[in-house]
C-alpha cells in the first residue's frame, strides 16, 4: 500500500476550494488504491466508486490519475461533466487535453505538469477551459506527484473545479464595484462617509471642492468642524435620532465652514451604514453647494416681503383716500344741498308772498334763480350717485330684467304718454347689483324718451341678443330720437360731457357716466350707434 | 267722546333756512299748533327728558311726532334717535328723520334704530313742502298712536 503523500495545498483560499480540494486529494489516493486491487476486490471498488462519483458530482470537482510514462489516463464522471465531453470517448489523453485550455492557459498548465513530474512539486491554477462544445468556463486545476515508497514519481493525480459561475459573480460584482468607484470620484455631487465619531474616512473631489478641504486634509478633521457652529446642535439632534432609528435618512439645509472660514450653504443627505449586527457604523453624507440657489431664495423672501409692505402701505393709503371721498361726499351730501335748499325755498316764498308786487321781469328772474338751484341740486345728486358707484361694494343677485324694465318705465311714466310706442322684447335675466342696474335702465330709458320727445310717435325699443349659447347676453335700448354724430361717440361716455345743448335737452352730463360705470362694474361693456336725428342704440352686456 | 288731542311736534334741525322753510310748510298745512324747536341734539335730549335747560318739564307731555335732522352739533341725530328709541317711556314716539343726506349708510342706521320714517329733502321747494305736510298729516292726524302705558 502506498502512503498518501505530503500535503502541501496553498490554504489561503476559499473554505469550499479547500474542502473539495482535500476530497479530491483523498480521492485521487482511493482510485489508484482501486486501480491495483481491482482484481481482488472488484465489488467494493465500483459500489465506492459510484458513491465517490455522486460526492464529486456534488462538489462540482473532478478528478484525475495520469501516468505520463504510459500516458494512460483516468477521469473521474465529474470530469466529464465539466468539460462536456462524451464518457463513451474515455478520459482525454495529455496531448488531447491541450484542446480544453486557450493557448496561454495550456502553456501554464504544460510548464506546471512538467515542473510537477521533474521536482515533485505541486500546482494549483485559475485557468479558463474551452469546453468541448465550443463554451468557455474557468476551472482551478490542481495537480501533485504520486511517489512509490522508493520516492520515485510514478504518476500524477489532480483534480478540476468548475469555477465558471463563481468566476462570473466575481466579475459583476467587480464591474458594479467599478461603476461605484467612478461615479463616487466624479460625482458633482460631494459625497463623503465618516465613522461615528466624525472623522472622515472618505470623501470624493466635489466634497474637496465645497468644503475647501483636501482629501487628506479631510481625514485630520471631523464633520463636527466642519459644521457651522449655530448649526451643529439641530445636526446632532437629527443624528441622534437616524442612529436610534427612529428615522432611516435625513435631508436638511445647513452652513458648512470652508477651510479658508468662508460660509457655504449645503443641501444634504444623511443616512447609516449598519454593520450585520445592525449597530451604526459609518456615516454617509451627500451635499450640494446650494448657496447661490440659497442667497436667491432669500433675494426672492426679502423682495416679497418688502412688496407685501408695499401692498399693505398702498392699501392703507387707499383706505385713507376712500374714506376721506366719503367723507367728503358726506359733507357735500348735507352741507351743498342746504343753501340751495334755502335759495329756492326762499325764492318761491317770495314769489307767493310778495308775487302781486312783483313785475313780469321780477317774476321770471325768480324762476331763472330756482331753475339754477334745482340743476345744482341735480348736479350734486349725480355726483354723488357717481362716486358711490366706485365706493360701494356689488351685492349682486338673480335680476328678472324684464320686471325691472317694466318697473323703471312706469316709474318714467313712459306707459301713459300717447304718442309713445314701447316695444319690449323678453329679456333674460341677468346677475348684478339690483339697485346699480336699475340705475342703468333708468338712464337709458331716460335718455330714449328725453331725446325721442318730439317725434310722433317716440318708439322705445327694448332686446337681448345672443352670438352664441356661452357667450353673454347684448342688451339694447333703441330710440328714434335725436341722435348724435358718431364722430362725438368716444365723449359719450365722460362725466359732464354732453352731446347736445342745455336748452334743446336738459341734462347733467353725468347720466351715462354713471351707467358705465356701473356696466364696468359688473365686468361687462357698454357702445352705442347713433345718426343724427335717426336715433340712437346704446348696448351692453353683462357676465352672466 | 272727543277724541282730538292736542299736535305738538317736537322739530330738531339746526339749519335756520331750513327751520323755517319746515315751519312755512307745516304752517300751510294747518299743522303748526305747538311746535318745539330744539337747535341741537342734546337741547332735543334734554327736552325729551327733562334735563338741563329743560328741567323740571313734564316729560309725561311728550310730543306726538319728531322731526329729526341727522346732521346735528354736539350730538348727532343717530345718538338722539337711538335714546329716544332705547327708552321706553319715549320709543312708542313716531319718529321721523328729516335729512338732506342720502347715505345709504344713514338710511340703514336709522331704520335699524328704529325710525318710522325716513325723508331726504329735496332741493326744492314744492316738494320738500309735500314731504313734510305729508308726513306730518300721516303721523299726526292719521296714525293712532299706541296708548302708552303709564
Amino acid at each position: 500500500m502506498i502512503a498518501p503523500p505530503p500535503c502541501s495545498y496553498r490554504y489561503g483560499l476559499a473554505t469550499a476550494a479547500l474542502a473539495s480540494a482535500v476530497v479530491a486529494g483523498l480521492l485521487g489516493q482511493r482510485l489508484w488504491e482501486v486501480s491495483r486491487r481491482m482484481k481482488r476486490a472488484e465489488e467494493l471498488q465500483q459500489r465506492e466508486a459510484s458513491l465517490l462519483s455522486e460526492a464529486q458530482r456534488l462538489a462540482g470537482v473532478g478528478s484525475w490519475v495520469w501516468n505520463p510514462a504510459t500516458d494512460e489516463v483516468s477521469w473521474s464522471d465529474e470530469m466529464f461533466r465539466i468539460y462536456r465531453r462524451n464518457p463513451e470517448r474515455g478520459a482525454a489523453r495529455y496531448k488531447e487535453a491541450e484542446k480544453l485550455y486557450p493557448p496561454d492557459a495550456w502553456g501554464m498548465i504544460d510548464a506546471a505538469v512538467e515542473k510537477t513530474f521533474t521536482e515533485g512539486v505541486p500546482y494549483q491554477l485559475d485557468c479558463a477551459m474551452v469546453r468541448e462544445d465550443g463554451s468557455m468556463g474557468w476551472v482551478v486545476s490542481r495537480g501533485e506527484a504520486v511517489k512509490d515508497a522508493s520516492g520515485r514519481i510514478i504518476c500524477l493525480r489532480g483534480t478540476v473545479q468548475d469555477i465558471t459561475e463563481r468566476k462570473q459573480t466575481e466579475d459583476a460584482l467587480r464591474d458594479s464595484e467599478d461603476k461605484f468607484r467612478s461615479a463616487f470620484a466624479k460625482a458633482a455631487i460631494g459625497m463623503a462617509m465618516t465613522d461615528m465619531e466624525g472623522r472622515y474616512v472618505e470623501a470624493n473631489d466635489a466634497y474637496s471642492l465645497i468644503t475647501g478641504y483636501s482629501r487628506e486634509e479631510l481625514t485630520a478633521v471631523t464633520f463636527h468642524e466642519i459644521v457651522h457652529p449655530d448649526d451643529l446642535e439641530s445636526n446632532l439632534a437629527t443624528m441622534k435620532r437616524l442612529m436610534a432609528g427612529e428615522i432611516t435618512d435625513f435631508v436638511m439645509q445647513n452652513r458648512y465652514l470652508r477651510r479658508s472660514g468662508t460660509v457655504v450653504w449645503v443641501r444634504k443627505s444623511v443616512s447609516l451604514v449598519r454593520d450585520q449586527l445592525g449597530s451604526p457604523r459609518r456615516i454617509i453624507a451627500l451635499i450640494e453647494d446650494v448657496t447661490v440657489r440659497k442667497r436667491i431664495e432669500d433675494e426672492i423672501c426679502l423682495l416679497n416681503e418688502e412688496l407685501e409692505q408695499r401692498v399693505q402701505i398702498r392699501t392703507e393709503e387707499l383706505e385713507a383716500a376712500n374714506k376721506e371721498l366719503e367723507a367728503f361726499s358726506y359733507t357735500v351730501s348735507h352741507d351743498l344741498r342746504a343753501p340751495l335748499r334755502a335759495v329756492d325755498g326762499f325764492s318761491k316764498a317770495l314769489l307767493e308772498d310778495c308775487g302781486e308786487s312783483l313785475s313780469e321781469d321780477g317774476r321770471h328772474y325768480i324762476s331763472v334763480i330756482r331753475k339754477g338751484a334745482r340743476n345744482m341740486g341735480a348736479l350734486i345728486d349725480d355726483l354723488l350717485t357717481f362716486s358711490r358707484l366706485s365706493r360701494l361694494p356689488l351685492q349682486k343677485r338673480t335680476i328678472e330684467t324684464n320686471r325691472l324694465v317694466h318697473d323703471v318705465l312706469s316709474e318714467l311714466g313712459a306707459h301713459e304718454e300717447a304718442q309713445t310706442e314701447l316695444r319690449i322684447a323678453d329679456l333674460p335675466p341677468c346677475e348684478g347689483d339690483p339697485a346699480l342696474l336699475k340705475q342703468v335702465w333708468l338712464n337709458l330709458l331716460a335718455n330714449a324718451l328725453k331725446y325721442s320727445r318730439d317725434r310722433s310717435p317716440s318708439v322705445i325699443e327694448v332686446g337681448a341678443t345672443q352670438k352664441n349659447e356661452d357667450e353673454a347676453w347684448v342688451y339694447h335700448v333703441r330710440d328714434n330720437g335725436a341722435g348724435f354724430d358718431m364722430r362725438y361717440a368716444p365723449k359719450l361716455f365722460g362725466v359732464f360731457q354732453r352731446l347736445h345743448r342745455a336748452d334743446e335737452y336738459e341734462g347733467t352730463g353725468v347720466g351715462l357716466a354713471i351707467v358705465q360705470r356701473v356696466i364696468h362694474r359688473h365686468g361687462g361693456r357698454i357702445w352705442a350707434e347713433a345718426q343724427v336725428d335717426k336715433g340712437a342704440t346704446f348696448y351692453f352686456t353683462l357676465t352672466s | 267722546m272727543t277724541n282730538v288731542e292736542p299736535v305738538e311736534i317736537l322739530l330738531v334741525e339746526d339749519n335756520p333756512e331750513d327751520l323755517e322753510l319746515t315751519i312755512r310748510a307745516l304752517r300751510k298745512a294747518q299743522l303748526a299748533n305747538h311746535i318745539q324747536v330744539t337747535r341741537d341734539g342734546a337741547e332735543a335730549l334734554e327736552f325729551m327728558f327733562g334735563e338741563g335747560r329743560y328741567a323740571g318739564r313734564d316729560i309725561n307731555d311728550l310730543p306726538k311726532l319728531i322731526l329729526l335732522d341727522l346732521k346735528l352739533p354736539m350730538v348727532d341725530g343717530l345718538e338722539v334717535l337711538q335714546r329716544i328709541k332705547a327708552d321706553p317711556r319715549t320709543a312708542a314716539i313716531p319718529t321721523v328723520v328729516l335729512t338732506s343726506s342720502k347715505e345709504q349708510n344713514d338710511v340703514v342706521a336709522s331704520y335699524r334704530l328704529g325710525v318710522n320714517s325716513y325723508i331726504v329733502k329735496p332741493v326744492e321747494f314744492e316738494g320738500f313742502a309735500k314731504a313734510v305736510q305729508d308726513l306730518g298729516l300721516y303721523w299726526l292726524l292719521l296714525n293712532q298712536p299706541p296708548k302708552i302705558e303709564k
